[in-house]
Formats: structure tokens, sequence, C-alpha cells
């Protein structure tokens, strides 16, 4: 038994591993070109061939199959058992011949500075919508630092601070791991109903209906290739939960050494600000020599 | 931020009260030499592009009297920071007034600047209002105003007695603005653009600038504001 599935037994951790199970049936070629797009985006590179990437917290693996497309060398770890049998699945369905070279997939924690050291240092560091989801955020960013080489990247998104309204999400989110099925029901479709009437835009609607405006376009597809019912159990039950605004993330990295390159807000909503860094290799070398 | 502006050159664009000129100058009371721009002879002449200096101007608040253009940036010299504190979205154009400061600065230098944040359909109505206001007479001005500022203070309100309630600490004012001259600044303020925190960070980072600090308004009403260092001439 491992630490993440004691953990998940004590109600103290969400089975994100189970999630990304469920997830796994959906994937398919339109949902990896939406990742690998989102990747190139944020990179604002399309080609990482030759370069070492290291997925922490790979989830259902689709971003670390994503990296693999554009031809980077992939490490993928993840806490929880689940979810690296995820990994190691898409890669046995998609890229067998990566074998365990170019993609490894491994358990780990984020947290474990040992481990992540035996790794080596990496040309990109992912982690998206994970880090929040450590116990211990700072920690677990402080540790990933340190495996960007120096010029390296380094591409984050961390759950956006909200005050009051992210203080309710985590009673919330308390409440669901620490409950039986019913509860947990009953939390994730009262979550479904709160965003169906956000996403209403009832006043927006009343003022369209009398200026005669037509009705909005149909949204488009969700992206980086998510699917919204499984991103809605990953929001109402992802605990541990930490948040962070992103001036927070912004000089934690910057103090470090970092230059943000690119940085992409969720307009100060629920959701994630993501945040791509490059390491100044100067500033490395004289900061990690002592 | 800094505590030390000695020997530095600070123009402060869009001085307003003024009260920031003075704050830099009273940071080091030796030799700081600091420069207040006005916005008015910055922007190109376009009849709506700065309504409320006028009417500041009238009211001996703003001195005409230094003949800057937004070509004589550049040659105000090459050891300069520069401080833009809610002036921008005011010029109506930010782009094109972010492209006409930047000439004046040079590597190594900082650029202090604040941008209202994007809320979208919000902002797309507040938009509304602040030209309804600017065509207005004084009765309608009024309403607006007022209507605007039980809108704005209702909900500082409910925050305050939240805070009350759960023995948290009340806020303190930022930046020691008087809530009465905000709220007309807010809702007269006309022309009026928004940006958002990723929009303004890419604008000025292909003009080769590195971010060096940031304060973001948490997507609520208000500013977010930016400090970037020059490192490159692009």
């Amino acid at each position: 038994m491992t630490d993440a599935t004691a953990e998940i037994d004590a109600g103290k951790r969400f089975a994100f591993g189970a999630n990304w199970t469920e997830f796994l049936r959906l994937v398919d070629d339109t949902r990896i070109d939406r990742a690998t797009e989102s990747i190139k985006v944020m990179l604002t590179d399309s080609d990482l061939a030759g370069r070492r990437f290291l997925d922490v917290g790979s989830g259902s693996g689709l971003f670390s199959l994503a990296a693999r497309k554009i031809g980077a060398e992939v490490v993928s770890f993840d806490y929880d058992a689940a979810a690296v049998a995820c990994t190691a699945e898409l890669r046995r369905r998609y890229d067998p011949a990566a074998g365990g070279t170019q993609w490894q997939v491994l358990q780990g924690s984020a947290l474990d500075l040992d481990f992540l050291t035996s790794l080596g240092q990496f040309d990109v560091v992912y982690s998206w919508g994970v880090l929040h989801h450590t116990g211990d955020m700072w920690a677990a960013l402080e540790n990933v630092t340190s495996a960007v080489r120096p010029g390296g990247r380094l591409f984050i998104s961390i759950y956006n601070d909200q005050g009051r309204s992210s203080r309710n999400w985590r009673r919330v989110k308390q409440l669901y791991n620490g409950s039986g099925p019913l509860v947990r029901r009953l939390l994730t479709n009262g979550a479904r109903v709160h965003f169906m009437l956000q996403s209403a835009d009832i006043a927006g609607a009343v003022y369209r209906t009398a200026r005669r405006l037509p009705r909005p376009t149909k949204r488009p597809p969700r992206d980086r290739g998510m699917d919204a019912e499984r991103d809605l159990v990953d929001w109402v039950g992802g605990w541990p939960f930490d948040v962070a605004k992103p001036e927070q993330i912004f000089e934690f990295c910057h103090d470090r050494g970092f230059l943000l390159e690119k940085l992409k807000t969720c307009g100060g909503g629920i959701g994630c600000n993501e945040f791509v860094f490059k390491l100044s290799s100067g500033l490395a070398a004289a900061g990690r020599s002592g | 931020m800094v505590s030390d502006l000695a020997g530095a050159r600070l123009p402060h664009i869009g001085s307003g009260s003024g009260l920031f000129s003075l704050a830099a100058r009273d940071s080091e009371r030796r030799s700081c030499r600091l420069t207040t721009i006005l916005p008015r002879l910055l922007v190109p002449a376009s009849s709506d592009a700065v309504m409320t200096v006028p009417r500041l101007a009238r009211t001996g608040r703003y001195s005409r009297d230094q003949p800057w253009t937004w070509t004589s940036l550049c040659p105000l010299g090459s050891s300069m920071s520069s401080f833009m504190w809610g002036l921008r979205p005011h010029w109506g154009h930010v782009g094109g007034a972010g492209e006409r400061h930047q000439c004046g600065e040079d590597r190594g230098r900082r650029l202090f600047i604040s941008i209202y944040n994007d809320q979208g359909a919000q902002s797309r109505v507040w938009t509304r209002i602040k030209r309804r206001y600017n065509k207005s007479g004084a009765l309608e001005r009024w309403a607006l105003l007022h209507c605007s500022a039980i809108y704005l203070r209702t909900g500082s309100f409910a925050a305050a007695t939240y805070r009350s309630l759960s023995g948290r600490p009340a806020r303190r004012a930022r930046r020691s603005m008087d809530r009465r001259n905000d709220t007309v600044d807010w809702v007269g303020g006309y022309a009026f653009e928004v940006a958002k925190p990723e929009q303004i960070f890419d604008f000025f980072r292909l003009r080769g600038f590195a971010l060096q600090r940031l304060k973001t308004c948490g997507g609520r009403l208000g500013c977010n504001e930016f400090v970037f260092r020059r490192e490159s001439l692009l």
C-alpha cells in the first residue's frame, strides 16, 4: 500500500488517479492534438526534439504524450499509483516504441527532494494543476525549481487565490473527502448547479433580449483536451488544496532567478493561473553554487 | 521596492494631485530630479482622449507651463525610471501610449505602471456609464455618481461587516487616496480602457522589458500594478 493510497483511505487525499482512470476512456486524437497545441502555445516552441521534459504529477499522462509528440525525451511521475498506471497505459497505447528510455513513467512525490534530484535536470519542467494538491505547495514548488537546468523552463499552473471564496471551497473539499458516496454526490451536483448558474449569464441574457442582440455562439471546445465532467469532480474533491495569487508565484520564482516568459491568468475567478518561467543561466549558476 | 531614489530622474507621467511626485521627492529629499509630465501634452490631439484633465487643470491642480510632447520623452535622457499609475487607460489608446512611452526607457531602468483590470462584461458596462457621465449635465452626473457609489460600496460594506464579525482586522486604505475622489475619478474617468495582466506583460516583454514586480487586483474592479525593467533594446 503506497502512502497515497493510505491517505486516500483516510480521507486526507482525493483519489485523483481514479478520476484520471475515468478520463482515460475519453482520450482520442482530438484531445491529444489540443493538449499538444496548448504546450506549443505556452512554450512558444513547436519542437522539443532532444530536450528533456519532466511531467510532475502526470495524471492521465496526456501532456507527457503531448510532449512526446513534439519530440521531447519525457520523464513522468505521479504520487498516485492509479495515475501512474494511467500514464503507463497511455504510453502503451500511443507510444509503445518509446519504451523506458524515451518516456519513463515513475511513482514519486514532488515533496521528495531526493527523488527529484535523482532524476537529474530538465530543459522543461511541467506541472499543471499539481503542486497545489501536494499538501505543501511552496515546498513542492521549491523542489521542482531545482529540477530546471540553467536556461531551462518551468511551466506551472496554480489555483488562483479568490480570498473568501477559496476558503469556502476548502471547506467543501474537506467535507467531500471525509464523506461517503451520498454526500459526495450531493456536493458534486450542488457544485454543478452553482457553476451552471454562474455560466448561465442571466444578466447578459436579459440584456441581449432587451437590446434584441443575437445569442452568443456555441462555446468553444474545452481547453487542453480536458473533460468538463472530470474537471468538475477533480475540482470538488481535489484535496489537499492550496491557492496563490499570481504575484506570489511570480515573486517566489523571480527570487530564485527565474524570468517570467508567459503569463495567463484566470481573470481572478475559479481556475488556475499559468506561468512559464525561464531560469536565467547566470543567476542560476550564482544562486546554486551558494 | 526601493527606499532610495537619490540621483534618479523620475518622470511621473500623469501626476494627478502630485502626491506621488511628492512621495518620490520625499523618499530622497536630496538629489532626485523629478519631472512631472502632463498627459494632455503627451497624447495626440483628440477631443475625448483626456476628458478629465482639462477639468482638473481648471482647478489649478495641473500646471501647464512645461511644454512636453510625447516626442520630447526621448530626449529626457538615458538614466530614467518612470512612474505611471492608473493613467494610461485614460489616454484613449493603451497600446499606443505604451509604444510612445518606451522610447524614453534605457537598459536597466524601470517602468512602474498600473492599468485597469479587464473584467469582461462588467468593464463594458462601466465604459458605457463613463461615456454617459462625460456627455451628461450636472444632474445626471450627480445621479450616476451616487448610484455608482452605492453599488461600489455595497460590496465593501459587506466585506467590512464580515471582517468585523469574524474578528479580522479592518483593511487599511491603500495609497493614501480619498474615497470620494476615487469614486469621482472612477465614474468619470473617460477615455477608459482595460487590459488583462497578461496583455500588459506580453506588450512590454515584446519590447525588451522584464517584469520585476506584479500586484494584481484579484480579478476585481481596480488596477493591476507592474514594475518592469528594461533588459534589452530590441
